[in-house]
């Protein structure tokens, strides 16, 4: 519970934050991504479900620096087929196995512009730091083995921000997601390619 | 242009997007699909010092009213890969005691879940409407759209015990096999599947024959 909290307080402070920039922006984002680590035995396929959206305001202080929140959705899934598996007891199952996993994520994000924002081209650098509710399912035969919950979500990213407009532009992005372990869930690690609108009000 | 506003909606339909969206993947195709075989030994057993075996003649089922159709399948499928494994069979007429006895049970289920569609069932009386009948606090007693679904499950639960290793009113274990699936398509093809499965047992218990 007290994570869900820092969580929640981290990410709305970040947005109440914003009401005090006077350039904002906002971004829609569509993402492919390539599950690592651990978690690309989890799934080893590459999913080709993800959103994410979100806001950012430029400091008056650093008009490269902007502060904001983003929300996000990924939908990964791999249908492994038929596996025999050795379990922690020494039992050994086969079955048609398909894992497969909903991530929602809500994170508080800081970029920083290489460049200046009146440039055609800005490439950027982002963090992100947040929490996740997670829910890693494994379905094998008729049954269903299910672990939920929420974990801490952190996400680098870079990337290059087209100027279309003034107001608007395109980002074309590298991003990677992790997700410690938590609640019986595989630690989470991803690899992302990111394309994204945006749009900015002064 | 995309203004402020615009960009407010577009988070609106995020957040909505990803409060209400939860993938799944699609069904398996075939029911073979949903099949599971799952085998355990008991940890240490010797499994070297066993040459013969006993198996009945007869499938135990456990609850519902069976009409042992499969049971010839199963007997003839688990003997075939007993004698594989180069046991002997015995018989309970002969005065030698087998070094295992294999028992196979089966078991099957009935599931079903209906479920009601009707959306409109939830709108109750209207206050304003007075104190005609049928008076406030009833609801409508539409009919609803109900759907149903049901399925049966088999299971064949094969256990290997070891009378001679008998203690305390117990008998080890010291293998058990059990395979689990939908009961669903013609008769040759569970017949088959049961066939698959069980040898499907024995491949994954290479332990087995030393």
């Amino acid at each position: 519970m007290r994570k869900i909290i820092l969580m929640t307080i981290c990410v709305l402070g970040s947005g109440f934050m914003l009401a005090g920039y006077a350039q904002k922006v906002g971004e829609f984002s569509y993402q492919a991504s390539f599950p690592t680590g651990k978690f690309g035995d989890f799934i080893g396929k590459t999913s080709w479900v993800g959103f994410s959206g979100g806001g950012r305001g430029y400091l008056k202080s650093n008009e490269q620096l902007s502060i904001g929140g983003s929300l996000s959705w990924f939908y990964m899934a791999d249908k492994k087929g038929k596996q025999t598996f050795t379990g922690p007891e020494g039992g050994v199952t086969t079955g048609n196995l398909t894992n497969f996993t909903n991530i929602y994520g809500l994170m508080a994000v800081i970029q920083y512009d290489l460049k200046k924002r009146n440039e055609k081209k800005v490439p950027y650098i982002r963090g992100g730091l947040g929490g996740a509710y997670q829910n890693q399912n494994s379905d094998i035969g008729i049954y269903r083995i299910q672990n939920d919950g929420f974990q801490f979500m952190m996400n680098a990213e870079a990337g290059v921000n087209f100027n279309m407009s003034a107001n608007n532009g395109i980002v074309l992005a590298a991003t990677y997601h992790y997700l410690p372990e938590a609640s019986g869930m595989v630690t989470t690690s991803f690899f992302g390619i990111k394309l994204a609108v945006t749009s900015f009000s002064y | 242009m995309i203004t402020k506003n615009s960009s407010r909606g577009l988070l609106k339909i995020l957040l909505s997007v990803a409060l209400f969206s939860a993938c799944t993947p699609s069904s398996p195709d075939y029911i073979a699909d949903y099949d599971l075989v799952y085998t355990k030994e008991r940890s240490g057993y010797d499994f070297s010092a066993v040459h013969t075996y006993f198996l009945p003649d007869s499938v135990a089922h456990v609850g519902g009213d069976s009409k042992h159709i499969y049971d010839s399948t199963i007997l003839k499928s688990l003997k075939t890969n007993l004698d594989a494994l180069g046991w002997t069979r015995l018989t309970e007429t002969g005065t030698e005691k087998a070094d295992v006895m294999v028992f196979p049970a089966a078991n099957e289920v009935t599931y079903a879940s209906c479920t009601a569609y009707c959306w409109y069932c939830y709108w109750g009386w209207y206050p304003g409407w007075g104190y005609y009948p049928p008076y406030p606090g009833y609801g409508w007693g539409y009919p609803s759209d109900i759907v149903c679904a049901s399925y049966n499950t088999g299971t064949v639960v094969v256990t290997m015990t070891d009378p001679n290793k008998a203690a305390n009113d117990t008998i080890p274990v010291a293998w058990v096999g059990i395979l689990n699936g939908l009961l669903e398509g013609s008769q040759a093809e569970i017949t088959s599947r049961i066939n698959t499965n069980i040898d499907q047992m024995f491949i994954q218990s290479p332990y087995l024959k030393q």
